[in-house]
């Protein structure tokens, strides 16, 4: 309760800046983070990648060249032949800075050092959309891990030379998860016929899974236990909780497809972790550890990002944020739930809801996802990245071109 | 009424079935996606064309992408018709690498120009050419009406959707359909999909989503009584204007389109 009274108070949330990058955006944003504070690095339709400080000013701007054909550049999205997927942000060479690394419709992929300077570039021949970056080889610096629609999956070390490669059966437009540890590591990744693939770190397969549709979001590792599993979501509207051997635990059948991937937390503080996840038949769903429905929140349209949690109002519990295609930013909060059927003093019975605990409850535990705020961004949320500096504030940018900050006031 | 009917602050694109457009507040709402559907022989394209041909004769540039007719063909059958195609500048677009040309042609022109997008030519002449596995001719459609943007072209025709169904591989089409709706949304350009109705007439488009999408719904229609045929219009959804969902006869003499209520022209 403490959390929704603190929200009331704080009367809404605030736009401090927008920016319009004056072109189409395509994917969302990420955030880097520096001595002095941090910067936003957002891919723009137009072939450029920029970087932008908290009060909303460019700090540089990186074009990429690309070498198509004029006959074939027509067979191309021409917004996607530039910039593709969301850059990926890590320090890949351990210089103590990090590095920005992006892929492209061209095939190239990029990679930046934090004033826009190019490192390097590798050309893998085929669109590349979303990029991974982890140490898998254990040694202190991180490899750069992608699929391209061409059905290669990439290794390449720190200064873009591959390292392996692993050929699929169909084109690859998910990231990748690197689950376990040391010798153990799994590079997991689904494909666009369906199939999740887990490679070791060599690029060696060690098993693979059939979903029934296309897997576009990255899967997830999920540690809890004895319930732990690599969670992936599907164009064939299903959640697939997979052991670490492969087989399925469960799946949780959602409505619609899920292009964004899941986020894991104990969101009620109960001690077990919850999955929460947006599905493109407009509802966010939060799942038990065994995939058992604990609650949804309907929005106008699909959600295709992962929801972000934060603790935006100081109340030492996180909020969720969610972006929808119906161009609002809602702030919803797990809450204590109950059905009150019998009033005192009433003879009859009478269904009430509401979410107080200490009154008899029919569902004594329960939790519910309340809407405590929303925000309408003028355009569909496409990226959504909260950030704390002194203080939270929320980061969105938009399919408009525009990219804004918000703030509770 | 002039060539852009300003009816509750609105640009309009006349249908030039007379008596049609004083149905709905003087035409179609500019940059409005209109689904001309019905079944063969219905005169689909030849009521696109006509809105083209008339509004290029005031001024316009407009372009119609066609995907199975030949330009060629077409343009001989609305010639046949009766429309004056040499008193506008008709331009053939049949080359990919000649885009850039063809769209600073039309821009210099002193002449309205109609560009006749050919993709059946463009088809034959691209086999050759090695692409990777996203490319896609709903890439082609959609950088071609781009192209035509920068030439100031305000109406498209696409003939038809029926023929783009079977040239694309649509992995999920409500989904593409959506996002292709929504680029010519943006774009900003009136546009009229063709779209050839199946004979049993139960849905305007193959995926029936297009009736959803589409901002307007113009259906033609062949009627058999005691063995005389004749050709129908009704306008079955218009957004952001009045308009009356009844049925008129369609003729068709000197070169004009007419709408007919029981034989009469409607009453207002």
């Amino acid at each position: 309760m403490q959390g929704l009274a603190l929200l009331k108070r704080h009367e809404s949330l605030k736009s401090s800046w927008v920016l319009d990058t004056g072109s189409r955006l395509l994917s969302g944003l990420e955030v880097l983070y520096s001595g002095r504070g941090f910067m936003l690095i957002q891919a723009t339709a137009d072939g450029r990648v920029l970087a932008i400080d908290g009060s909303g000013k460019e700090l540089w701007s990186f074009r990429e060249d690309s070498k198509i054909g004029v006959v074939e550049s027509f067979f191309y999205d021409e917004s996607k032949v530039k910039a593709k997927g969301a850059p990926s942000i890590g320090d890949i060479n351990g210089d103590s800075r990090q590095e920005i690394v992006f892929g492209a419709e061209s095939g190239l992929v990029t990679a930046l050092d934090d004033k826009g300077r190019r490192l390097w570039r590798f050309n893998s021949g085929a669109p590349v959309s979303r990029i991974s970056l982890g140490d898998i080889n254990s040694d202190g610096n991180m490899e750069v891990l992608f699929g391209s629609s061409g059905n290669a999956f990439y290794a390449l070390n720190s200064l873009g030379k591959p390292v392996w490669r692993f050929m699929a059966e169909s084109g690859i437009e998910s990231g990748c998860c690197i689950a376990g540890k040391g010798d153990g590591i799994q590079i997991v990744f689904g494909s666009n016929d369906g199939t999740v693939y887990s490679l070791d770190r060599k690029g060696k397969l060690l098993w693979r899974f059939k979903a029934d549709g296309k897997v576009l979001a990255s899967p997830v590792e999920f540690i809890a236990g004895k319930n732990s599993a690599i969670l992936v979501g599907s164009d064939d509207n299903h959640l697939y909780a997979l052991n670490f051997d492969g087989s399925l635990m469960w799946k949780f059948d959602s409505g619609g497809s899920i292009v964004a991937e899941p986020v894991v937390a104990d969101i009620n503080g109960d001690g077990s972790m919850e999955i929460i996840f947006g599905s493109c038949d407009n509802n966010l769903y939060v799942i038990s550890e065994n995939g058992g429905e604990l609650w949804r929140f309907e929005t106008n349209f699909w959600i295709t990002t992962p929801p972000v949690l934060a603790d935006v109002n100081g109340d030492n519990s996180d909020e969720i944020l969610l972006a929808s295609l119906d161009n609002f930013l809602y702030v919803l909060k797990a809450e204590p739930y109950y059905e009150l059927k019998y009033v005192p003093g009433l003879s009859s019975v009478i269904p009430l809801a509401g979410n107080y605990t200490d009154v008899p409850s029919e569902s004594p535990g329960a939790f519910k996802g309340s809407k405590v705020l929303d925000y309408n961004a003028g355009g569909m949320i496409i990226g959504l990245k909260a950030v704390h500096k002194d203080g939270w504030h929320i980061l969105l940018s938009l399919d408009n071109g525009k990219i804004c900050r918000l703030d509770l006031g | 009424m002039g060539k852009n009917e300003q009816i509750d602050g609105k640009n309009r694109i006349k249908t030039y079935i007379k008596e049609l457009d004083e149905q709905m507040q003087g035409g179609i709402p500019a940059n409005h996606i209109v689904l001309i559907c019905g079944t063969s022989g219905t005169m689909k394209s030849s009521v696109a064309f006509s809105v083209l041909f008339n509004e290029v004769m005031q001024g316009k540039t407009a372009m119609y992408l066609t995907l199975e007719q030949s330009s060629k063909s077409l343009a001989q059958h609305f010639s046949n018709m009766g429309f004056p195609l040499s008193k506008i500048n008709l331009l053939t677009l049949d080359n990919l690498a000649q885009v850039d040309a063809l769209v600073k042609s039309a821009k210099s022109s002193s002449r309205p120009s109609l560009i006749m997008a050919d993709l059946g030519v463009v088809r034959k002449m691209v086999k050759s050419v090695k692409i990777g596995p996203t490319a896609s001719w709903m890439n082609v459609i959609s950088n071609i009406i781009r192209k035509a943007k920068q030439a100031n072209c305000e109406l498209v025709v696409l003939d038809s959707l029926s023929a783009l169904y079977i040239l694309t591989k649509f992995e999920h089409p409500r989904t593409e359909l959506f996002y292709f709706f929504e680029f010519l949304r943006e774009i900003g350009m009136t546009s009229f999909l063709i779209s050839e109705m199946p004979l049993d007439k139960k849905k305007y488009g193959a995926y029936e989503i297009e009736d959803f999408l589409a901002d307007g719904i113009i259906k033609l229609d062949l009627v058999e009584r005691q063995r005389k045929v004749t050709r129908e219009v009704s306008v079955v959804k218009m957004r952001g204007t009045r308009t009356t969902i009844d049925v008129f006869s369609l003729e068709f003499a000197n070169g004009a389109f007419k709408a007919l209520y029981g034989g009469q022209p409607p009453l207002i």
